[in-house]
């Protein structure tokens, strides 16, 4: 056995060599990201979008629903409608066998990623063989934060950067990384251009499961209710230049760099992922998407969060025994242009192969949904442009980063 | 009877748009109509609109409405929602369902005789009122384009700018307007708009303009003649001489220098034999000013111009702006007395440039007013009260001709070798009180005659020359207001609350309930109270007499928990500043009937403190309230009320406070300040038969330790982003935990006893830091809040 002085590394191996199984991505699809409050999805609770996406997934994969040993949904707050754990909400509401159980975890942004990785992580210990993951989150229901904000009371106390709004916490990370306002809104105006090009080259349409939704319009006292299909991100605008965005009034911080225009956008969403061991992949008889590689999470200072991912990322490819030029394609949640920035200037990351479709400030950022949100993405366009390996990453409130690889078979 | 309920007002320009934004604050149906425009301009042909759209063809009344919601013409941001805007064109069959129309066009009669003959007449609705806003045209002239019918129905209503904020109305009849719709429209405008109500005649410029405008024109002769400057000049036309704090130019520069041109040329044209008609003659400065573009406020430059680098003023001998100099005069430096007659009168009698100057421009302005009398109004009141409603004068010109006493004026007139009119001769004075009668002299009769108050009004004025004051010490009375309900009058500099204050507030609740049926808390100052005096405060923390301030804040609560759980209603009846101890004063009373001009708020932590006179324990209870019936979640109730008191968030206007946790069901708003006091007296008579008389809380689920540690990390927050300073942030840690109720666990049982407990104890602790007797003593000496 090959020992190195890297703890990772040494665990890795005796794993593999144990009792690793490979664990497949089947199929990864994600509902449109429609714009909280305002956008398509704003009547559309969450548990019912989940049911969406999860419905969608069986039904483009073929599976005998019964099969599924567990849904497990990243949300990041689980709480009014979509609490009383959306998972088990979500896959009644889909149709599933009464028999499938359901899970909801949450890891806050990583939430989405967090699931796919337990799954991924059962079917390799050979516990299961056929879970469906995802995330679900609508911003238009329960805000960032929940509906009850109340911060731990001693924390407040004694360390209240614990709770350091999110976008003070970029403003530390501009600061600290010396991301200038300039930057940020050209990072965000190249967001909303890619995504705008996406959407019209119609990059995403193999990846979005259409939701119906219904649009209630009362005109006089005329109530008409309508019903509509809804498959394209609705919060992109290809209009926007960095000149636009810089004439935007920065929000969190006096005189500071962080604006609404360079910050992601609140979303709603949901995303389902089907993840299966080899023997239930050569069963169904299908190509799987990916194979799942590695998942690491790290913790660092709270004020910071933001560049959760710079210790995340080199984590993930230790345990994937890979270098930072093996990976092809990278789709690393844009949570705000100033921590986006730093973590590409502190990794030294290729630009040319970060967010090619756009990210969160374009697209949006439905919290808990994010993760599997951007796998699906991930993996789509990995299957188009032929990527080897392809890596899924985002900071986490609370002081996180999170970091998933996978490789297209 | 006749009902107003819907109003059409044609033409959006500023007067127009601000006119339709104060009668949807009062409540009405306001639909605002402008013209079509030729053509879609740049920005609806790149959207690929047309002259067929709606949005280009009401581009006018909609951009009108724009202008009147950002300039602050609505109590609320939800009342431009009454306003419904349109065309000519499309939309002149709404007439059709008005009440009342109001014609705010360009000043020109082929376009008004247009628009009325051709739109307006044939819409209007049967017996439906038509006025003109019109101020440079005949009334009676404009008169004869219309039919008999529509006649008897039409008189000029002459808004000032901004309607919303200028008390002056005035109400010009044709000859054939019916008196009954005159002082229908006259009481209505009072009651629903809130308008100080002024009866002109078919004289060009009507009344205040008139003597207004003569008052500045007259000001630049001595200004010349006397060799100052408009800064000088402003020094002594303001405050000085019972005039408007914007003085002589300073107005100017807010109404406009070509307004002002155009209204000193329309004068001179109309009035041929008005003996002062050269006065009106534009002088040359004002006419270069002018066509330089130096026009006033909507410019940034005109007679003053503020820059960072500072203030600077137009001196026209050089035509060229100089830094300002802030001119001191000796005349007017011993002349600070809070009674405008008196100060006035110390102004004149100086020996300065600025006291010659307040003579000779007073002696004009009061004998060219006095001359006009036949010409332009029926009484002297309605010019008084047109140059103070409309020009924002403290008195009005017979009130300065009384202050400086009728014979003096006389005799100082003739010294000068002035003429002066003889029917100043028999005066004494145009104003004398006998007993609780006021007369007022008519100069038409030679006689006096008496000035009765209004039913739907109170003077307290009047009731205190009759004796009705029942108690009273140096910050506060008691009066009969009849019929059982007492008025308790505050009159403290700035009404600021004091021990006699306090004391008084006892009294008043305790003679209430032995005597009488309810208590009203109001006054007719300036302001309702700027709150608890802090120099007594800072001169406590000072001497280290914590008792003292201990004592206060004792004396605060039990006066007003006394108010709160007296036996009798007790209606507060505040206005304009109401701030911090005047704000919980107001707070604790059954009811509020506020005017609808209401700057109300608890703004202590501006000073260092918290509202520890019950206004924090309040708070606290009404986001307990809010959510406790429906076991909902006080967190968001209460984060709000906690962010209106570490912002130190005021008013903009009464209609505000019910988004503050402050204006509650059953608590109403005055338009008419006068009515104020007896609209507060009505509703303490409409509560106190069905009066139940409530207890001090026990009970109450504190939000606690939980709900705390999210508003102190709120505070927190500002204070990393910059918006809040370390101390801020430190006031909102204590004021968090009294709000919350204490540092415990959530649901602790507490009680609003308990509450001010924890006010006192964190006023106190306050009292103890430096910073706080800095703040205090910064506002004491600047009057301006200190972030430290």
């Amino acid at each position: 056995m090959l020992r190195t002085t890297d703890p990772n590394r040494i665990i890795k191996l005796e794993l593999e060599d144990i009792i690793m199984n490979t664990a497949y991505i089947v199929a990864a699809y994600r509902t449109a990201g429609c714009r909280a409050g305002k956008g398509k999805f704003s009547g559309m609770r969450p548990d019912d979008l989940a049911a969406a996406a999860i419905a969608g997934l069986v039904e483009r994969t073929g599976i005998d629903p019964v099969l599924v040993e567990d849904v497990i949904l990243g949300c990041a707050f689980p709480e009014a409608e979509q609490g009383w754990d959306v998972a088990r909400v979500a896959a009644m509401r889909a149709g599933l066998p009464v028999t499938v159980p359901g899970m909801t975890v949450n890891r806050l942004c990583s939430s989405g990623l967090q699931a796919i990785a337990l799954a991924a992580e059962r079917v390799q210990a050979g516990l299961a063989d056929c879970i469906i993951a995802g995330g679900t989150e609508s911003m238009t229901y329960v805000p960032l934060g929940g509906n009850k904000v109340t911060p731990n009371p001693h924390l407040v106390n004694t360390w209240p950067e614990s709770f350091m709004g999110m976008g003070m916490t970029a403003e530390v990370v501009a600061e600290k990384y010396g991301i200038t306002r300039e930057e940020m809104d050209i990072f965000a105006a190249d967001s909303h251009q890619k995504a705008a090009a996406a959407i019209a080259a119609g990059r995403f349409v193999d990846e979005i499961i259409p939701v119906e939704v219904e649009l209630a319009k009362l005109t006089g006292s005329k109530l008409k209710k309508t019903k509509e299909m809804v498959s394209i991100d609705d919060g992109v605008r290809g209009e926007t230049t960095a000149a636009s965005l810089g004439t935007l009034r920065p929000v969190f911080k006096l005189n500071g760099t962080v604006t609404a225009g360079n910050t992601s956008q609140m979303t709603d969403g949901a995303a389902a992922v089907l993840v299966a061991s080899e023997a239930f992949v050569k069963k169904l008889g299908k190509d799987p998407a990916a194979r799942f590689v590695a998942f690491a999470v790290r913790g660092v200072a709270p004020e910071v969060m933001g560049i959760g991912p710079i210790e995340a990322i080199p984590a993930a490819l230790a345990r994937a025994g890979l270098k930072q030029g093996d990976i092809g394609l990278i789709e690393l949640n844009e949570a705000f242009a100033a921590q986006s920035l730093a973590i590409v200037k502190e990794l030294r990351l290729n630009h040319e192969i970060i967010n090619v479709n756009g990210g969160g400030i374009a697209l949006g950022h439905p919290l808990g949904c994010t993760g599997a949100k951007l796998t699906a993405t991930l993996l789509s366009e990995m299957g188009k442009r032929g990527t080897k390996y392809g890596m899924v990453s985002m900071c986490i409130g609370l002081g996180m980063g999170a970091a998933g690889i996978f490789e297209r078979i | 009877m006749r009902q107003i309920k819907k109003v059409a007002v044609l033409g959006a320009g500023v007067m127009g748009a601000t006119i339709a934004g104060h009668l949807a604050n009062a409540g009405l149906e306001v639909v605002l109509l402008d013209m079509v425009p030729r053509e879609p301009d740049q920005e609806e042909k790149g959207k690929g609109l047309s002259l067929q759209d709606k949005a280009v063809r009401n581009r006018f009344a909609a951009k009108g409405l724009q202008g009147a919601i950002k300039g602050r013409g609505f109590y609320h941001k939800d009342y431009s929602g009454q306003i419904r805007v349109g065309n000519f064109e499309d939309d002149i069959a709404l007439l059709k369902e008005c009440d009342w129309v109001i014609e705010v066009v360009v000043e020109n009669m082929d376009i008004k005789k247009s628009l009325l003959t051709e739109k307006v007449v044939p819409n209007l609705a049967e017996d439906a009122i038509l006025s003109t806003n019109t101020s440079g045209l005949s009334v009676n002239a404009m008169a004869e384009l219309l039919p008999a019918a529509v006649r008897r129905n039409f008189l000029v209503t002459h808004f000032f700018n901004p309607p919303r904020y200028m008390r002056l109305l005035e109400l010009v009849p044709c000859a054939a307007t019916d008196p009954a719709v005159l002082t229908y429209m006259a009481e209505f405008c009072r009651r629903r708009l809130g308008k100080g109500i002024v009866f002109g005649k078919d004289t060009p410029n009507f009344i205040g303009n008139r003597i207004g405008v003569f008052a500045m024109f007259n000001a630049m002769r001595h200004m010349t003649d006397l060799g100052m400057t408009v800064e000088e000049v402003d020094a002594v036309g303001g405050p000085a001489t019972a005039r408007a704090s914007s003085a002589i130019f300073r107005t100017c520069d807010l109404v406009g220098n070509d307004t002002l041109v155009h209204v000193g040329k329309n004068t001179y044209e109309l009035l041929p034999d008005d003996e002062q008609r050269e006065t009106f003659r534009i002088p040359e400065f004002l006419q270069e000013m002018v066509a330089k573009g130096l026009l006033g406020n909507k410019v940034k430059k005109g007679f003053f111009k503020k820059e960072k680098s500072g203030i600077s003023y137009f001196d026209f001998v050089s035509g060229e702006y100089k830094p300002a100099a802030n001119p001191k005069f000796a005349s007017i430096a011993s002349a600070k007395s809070g009674d405008p007659a008196k100060r006035l009168q110390g102004v004149i009698n100086g020996d300065d440039t600025a006291a010659a100057f307040a003579w000779r421009n007073l002696r004009d302005i009061l004998i060219y007013t006095v001359r006009r009398m036949s010409e332009i109004a029926d009484d002297i009141v309605n010019v008084d009260n047109a140059l103070k409603w409309g020009f924002s004068w403290e008195l009005g010109p017979f009130e300065m001709l009384d202050a400086i006493g009728v014979k003096s004026f006389i005799a100082r007139a003739e010294a000068d070798g002035v003429a002066v009119p003889d029917a100043l001769r028999k005066i004494e004075s145009f104003y004398k009180y006998e007993g609780d009668r006021k007369y007022v002299w008519n100069l038409g009769k030679g006689a006096y005659a008496e000035l009765t108050v209004p039913p739907t009004q109170i003077s307290l004025d009047i009731l205190k020359r009759g004796g009705k004051i029942v108690e009273s010490n140096n910050d506060a009375s008691l009066y009969d207001l009849g019929d059982g309900v007492f008025g308790l009058e505050f009159h403290s500099k700035m009404n600021a609350i004091d021990d006699g204050t306090l004391a008084m507030i006892g009294t008043a609740v305790s003679r209430a309930e032995q005597e009488g049926v309810g208590l009203v808390i109001g006054n007719q100052g300036k302001v309702f109270s700027a709150g608890a005096n802090l120099s007594m405060i800072a001169a406590a923390i000072k001497a280290g007499d914590f008792d003292s301030i201990e004592r206060l804040i004792r004396t605060f609560h039990s006066a007003l928990m006394g108010v709160k759980y007296s036996h009798i209603p007790v209606v507060a009846a505040p206005f304009n500043m109401t701030l911090g101890g005047g704000c919980e004063v107001a707070l604790q009373a059954d009811a509020i009937n506020a005017h609808a001009e209401t700057y109300m708020g608890l703004v202590e932590i501006g000073v260092g403190l918290l509202p520890a006179g019950g206004g924090t324990k309040e708070m606290a209870l009404r986001a307990i309230a809010m959510a406790e019936p429906y076991r909902g979640d006080v967190t968001p109730a209460i984060g709000k009320l906690y962010q209106n008191i570490v912002t130190a968030k005021v008013s903009g206007s009464a209609a505000e406070l019910a988004d503050m946790g402050m204006l509650r069901q059953g608590d109403s708003i005055t338009m008419d300040i006068d009515s104020l006091i007896a609209d507060a007296k009505r509703k303490v008579l409409a509560l106190a038969p069905t009066y139940r008389p409530g207890r001090s809380l026990e009970n109450l689920k504190a939000p606690g330790r939980s709900v705390a540690s999210a508003l102190k990390s709120q505070v927190w927050n500002m204070m990393a982003g910059g918006f809040a300073t370390e101390y801020e942030a430190e006031m909102g840690n204590v004021i968090a935990d009294v709000i919350t109720g204490g540092d415990v666990p959530t649901g602790t049982l507490i009680s609003e006893h308990y509450l001010l407990e924890l006010e006192r104890e964190a006023f106190l602790s306050l009292c103890g830091r430096p910073k706080t007797l800095e703040r205090i003593e910064h506002m004491l000496a600047t009057g301006k809040p200190l972030r430290n």
